[in-house]
């Protein structure tokens, strides 16, 4: 599993997060569980 | 306002020879009108000094038509065209872009156009774009038919998304076109006037650019385009070194009949690839050119029949 630049990726059960500054192969855990990729939030339209 | 400043600056037909039958427009002040007579300056001399020329008074007359129609918004556009560098980087002169449209957010030629325009809210939560990915290539479709693919901010953040993930994806190449009788109809009407803020919109504009995913990716990005393909619908693809048009292609940049710029990356992108006139002309004119002058322009790199479109995108972004 790559990580990607930039990507955000949070823990279910503690809400902890991390921001990935290099990318690279490999797993990120938290919890003895993979931390799952964080889609970024609904933004208003900029019209 | 004081008019004087805005008016655009004509070189009207004269009686000399060729370069003094210019007609050419300067959008940003000087006098209203110019006639040379006698010895005129070289054509050098004067497609430097100007923003536009043409031989054609009728020409010259839907670019004064356009002027008239919103002398701020132009007068912005050639501004920023004058200052945009057609190689490079393109991110300065997105960040110039998105300025200047918030800018004109806040004039009183968007106030009016707001004021005027049917209102409507027809927003649904259905998925603006559909992804299918294969191993090396994903077609990315936008999933709006029955608005013409009109780009609103959810379409904007789920396209941003499956952008995002492949520009994250070197080996993967995208071939991006629209579901329905239109690839793209532009900024969805409904939405404008909705911005939490001339200042917040050019931070989501810019936080969340796709002109600056597409040219990112630019060299591994097909798009076809097809039916209506207005302002982002033409002005994203741009950004795209591969852009295959339906021969019912019709390509235009409307907002300055908003009293606006464009606001997808289109001021940076249309000059890179057709030049800086084509992109004043467009938006000058504010009608649409089909895909054959699109063609001649060099806005699209090819044209097929529209039955042939989603074939030769998938081919050429599976090459």
């Amino acid at each position: 599993m790559a990580n990607n630049l930039g990507k955000r990726y949070s823990c279910a059960e503690c809400g902890g997060q991390v921001l990935v500054t290099k990318a690279g192969d490999g797993g990120l855990e938290c919890h003895g569980q993979p931390m799952e990729i964080m889609q970024p939030k609904p933004l208003p339209s900029s019209d | 306002m004081a008019g004087a400043t805005l008016d655009p600056r004509l070189l009207a037909p004269g009686a000399g020879p060729s370069p003094a039958e210019l007609v050419a427009a300067d959008l940003g002040g000087g006098p209203a009108l110019l006639r040379i007579e006698g010895s005129a300056p070289s054509w050098a001399e004067l497609a430097g000094a100007f923003d536009l020329w043409t031989t054609d008074p009728a020409e010259a007359d839907r670019w004064a038509k356009g002027f008239d129609r919103a002398p701020r918004a132009a007068m912005c556009g050639a501004l920023l065209v004058r200052a945009a560098s057609v190689s490079g980087d393109p991110w300065p002169g997105l960040v110039a872009e998105s300025t200047t449209y918030s800018l004109l957010q806040a004039g009183p030629e968007f106030r009016e156009w707001l004021e005027h325009r049917p209102r409507a809210a027809r927003a649904d939560a259905r998925p603006r774009v559909r992804v299918e990915r294969d191993d090396r290539c994903w077609e990315v479709v936008l999933t709006r038919p029955d608005r013409h693919n009109a780009l609103d901010a959810r379409m904007r953040d789920e396209l941003y998304v499956a952008l995002d993930e492949a520009r994250s994806r070197p080996d993967v190449t995208v071939a991006l076109r629209g579901d329905g009788p239109s690839f793209c109809s532009g900024g969805d009407l409904d939405e404008f006037g909705t911005a939490p803020g001339p200042v917040d919109a050019h931070a989501v504009r810019l936080g969340r650019s796709l002109a600056l995913l597409v040219s990112e990716m630019r060299d591994r990005i097909v798009v076809g385009i097809h039916g209506a393909c207005l302002g982002a619908g033409i002005e994203l693809p741009a950004f795209a070194r591969r852009v295959v048009a339906a021969d019912d292609a019709r390509v235009g940049l409307p907002e300055l009949d908003l009293g606006l710029v464009p606001g997808a990356g289109g001021t940076v992108s249309i000059p890179r690839r057709a030049g800086s006139p084509a992109l004043l002309d467009l938006l000058l004119s504010g009608g649409t050119v089909d895909a054959r002058a699109a063609l001649a322009h060099g806005l699209v790199d090819e044209v097929v029949p529209g039955a042939r479109l989603r074939a030769r995108v998938l081919e050429l972004a599976r090459r």
